[in-house]
């Protein structure tokens, strides 16, 4: 085990009974903090969540726009393909569809 | 009589929503933050914020605590990375915004004179300078191992530094505090 050095004494009495404190109502200024804090946080919070209400009912619009358009455009034409790649716009998955899309890549 | 209500208590009371129970822990813990954040910091703004931003670290914390360690210790740690940061940042901005005026930069001298007899307050300003004349990290271990009592191992875990560096840290600062300090405290 190593040595532990024991500090002096006199001088750790001394510099024990002089330290400083903080000025008064400290606990006063630091409960104030805290409820400062608290309400940041929770104005924080709501902030987000009403961004983020904001970006999903336009995203959710938007999704609704495109399902419509989708379907009104491809109704006529593809009246044997499935419903939910008509709503998605998905081109049918056949070989000949597939021949063309890897085609397009290269 | 009534008898004190231990930490574990104040903890569960402040969880559940009784904001009186945080101020209890804070006037019960201020003087030991203030002890260190005073004696890494100096008197001032400057420690009085990170003296409240220790406090307000731990209540954001305390859903977290998990009883490992005394709350006095994990305040401890909390105000000792604070202090060690406001050191950092300060250093920083000296060394950036290099003014001509170097005295500012030096740490104050003890200049006052020595007498026999003096006043609580005038030795808390020799205390105060004393440790202000000594080198940050020598300061971080005289606080949490002459102040606070912290043994050489507990002092190493806190500063992230080995034992070996604590005891010749202790015995150069110590060294320094009997020069500045001699007149007040006799061998």
């Amino acid at each position: 085990m190593k040595h532990e050095e024991m500090p002096n004494k006199r001088l750790c009495e001394f510099l024990k009974s002089n330290v400083d404190s903080f000025d008064p109502y400290f606990s006063t200024r630091v409960m104030a903090r805290v409820r400062t804090a608290a309400a940041d946080q929770e104005a924080w919070i709501t902030n987000l969540w009403k961004t983020f209400r904001r970006v999903a009912v336009t995203a959710a619009l938007a999704a609704c726009i495109l399902v419509a358009h989708n379907i009104s455009t491809q109704w006529q034409y593809r009246s044997d393909s499935n419903a939910m790649e008509m709503i998605l716009g998905i081109p049918p998955a056949t070989f000949a569809t597939t021949i063309q899309y890897v085609g397009l890549w290269l | 009589m009534k008898t004190a209500v231990s930490d574990t208590e104040l903890i569960r009371q402040v969880l559940a929503g009784d904001e009186n129970a945080f101020r209890q822990i804070v006037e019960r813990y201020s003087n030991r933050i203030a002890a260190i954040v005073t004696g890494m910091l100096g008197r001032g703004q400057d420690a009085d914020d990170v003296g409240q931003e220790t406090f307000i670290r731990l209540y954001q914390s305390l859903p977290k605590i998990r009883g490992e360690s005394s709350l006095g210790t994990y305040l401890t740690r909390i105000a000792i990375n604070l202090c060690v940061d406001a050191i950092r940042k300060k250093w920083r901005w000296r060394y950036w915004f290099w003014m001509e005026d170097s005295e500012e930069i030096l740490p104050p001298e003890l200049t006052i004179e020595n007498g026999a007899a003096i006043e609580s307050g005038e030795r808390k300003e020799i205390v105060h300078r004393a440790l202000q004349a000594l080198d940050p990290k020598h300061r971080a271990v005289v606080v949490l191992r002459m102040i606070e009592g912290y043994s050489t191992k507990e002092t190493a875990e806190f500063l992230h530094i080995p034992m070996g560096t604590v005891l010749s840290r202790l015995s150069r600062a110590q060294e320094r505090l009997r020069v500045m300090l001699k007149p007040w405290v006799e061998e």
